[in-house]
């Protein structure tokens, strides 16, 4: 009789081991590791790119231009400083008309002198799309400013970790 | 009469306990009406429960995004597109997807946890993007067993004023089931 039991156990115990093997051995896994680097991201965007002057007599006895405004536009996942400077010493023209004869001024504040070392505009945090109205106008000197067209190249805006 | 040998077994009670015999076996068999069932009931199990040997397997390779850009940060996100699951089945079949952690991890300075939320994941054939959970959700299924491969498309969303810098990932886990 017992050992009837033990067998009658056995045979029972096996029965349900494979009643439960179909979701043991019918199924199957794989682990995907997905990993990314998010690095301190900072994204300036000028617009326009290309402003222009129109020097009037007026404008040339008042010794400034008339202001044209561009819009800095930051993005960043991180602390940034907006900094700007000129890319050359001197305008390409009739004479070596200075780089500081070009001011800019931040959303109305008083205008600075641009140099060929950054300066800094303005600074932040985490920002979205955040504009920024830098106007600039130059100087004019009838003594000095020659007749003719004068460009500059690279006025250049960064925006830099802290 | 079956004996033991109790010298043999030191440290050990010895009732109840005796040697396995196969004759004994089938002439309890054959006396005994419940066991008899059982053994038919065993039998035909085997017979009729061919999933108990289903063999199913699949496969995927890790995922490693390059360092984020601020293109991807002005797109809305990364996508990664098309990764290849290889799976095998001799039964008819089931794919989920799950994540096996509740977030994507921590960033460097430890004050902000990016959410499972950002991530999402589509059939690369199909339009709908799904987010993914920590719940198995299935991805596609067949009536027809044996092999083939699923493409999957999964897109990282990313946000200006969240994402500070980090190193951020999840394990994705793929399963392969039988259909009932």
């Amino acid at each position: 009789m017992h050992r009837n039991l033990t067998a009658s156990f056995i045979l029972v115990a096996a029965f349900f081991l494979l009643v439960w093997c179909p979701a043991v051995n019918a199924e199957a896994d794989d682990g995907s590791d997905m990993s990314m680097r998010i690095p301190d991201v900072r994204l300036i965007e000028v617009d326009p790119d290309y402003i222009e002057f129109d020097p009037s007599l007026n404008d040339m006895v008042s010794g400034w231009t008339e202001t044209r405004t561009i819009t800095a536009t930051v993005s960043a996942n991180a602390d940034w400083v907006l900094t700007i400077k000129g890319g050359s010493e001197t305008w390409d023209g009739p004479y070596m008309k200075p780089v500081s004869d070009i001011y800019w001024n931040l959303a109305g504040g008083d205008y600075v002198a641009l140099g060929t070392q950054n300066s800094m505009i303005t600074a932040g945090g985490l920002s979205n799309g955040t504009g920024y109205d830098i106007s600039f106008r130059i100087q004019l000197d009838l003594s000095r400013d020659l007749p003719g067209d004068y460009h500059y190249y690279d006025v250049i805006f960064e925006l830099l970790e802290p | 009469m079956i004996t033991t040998n109790t010298k043999s077994m030191r440290g050990s009670d010895t009732v109840g306990m005796y040697p396995f015999s196969a004759r004994r076996f089938f002439q309890d068999l054959s006396r005994n009406d419940i066991l008899l069932k059982s053994l038919i009931a065993f039998i035909a199990f085997l017979i009729l429960s061919p999933p108990a040997w289903a063999q199913q397997s699949i496969s995927i390779n890790d995922i490693s995004i390059g360092p984020v850009s601020a293109d991807d940060f002005v797109a809305g996100g990364i996508y990664i597109q098309a990764q290849p699951i290889y799976w095998e089945s001799d039964i008819p079949w089931r794919i989920t997807v799950r994540a096996g952690q509740s977030n994507l991890s921590v960033s460097d300075d430890g004050t902000y946890i990016k959410p499972l939320s950002d991530l999402y994941w589509k059939l690369t054939d199909d339009e709908t993007w799904n987010p993914m959970t920590q719940e198995d959700n299935e991805i596609e299924f067949g009536r027809e067993p044996g092999e083939g491969v699923i493409y999957i498309d999964f897109v990282l969303s990313l946000d200006w004023m969240r994402d500070i810098a980090g190193d951020y990932g999840a394990e994705i886990v793929f399963t392969i089931q039988a259909v009932d």
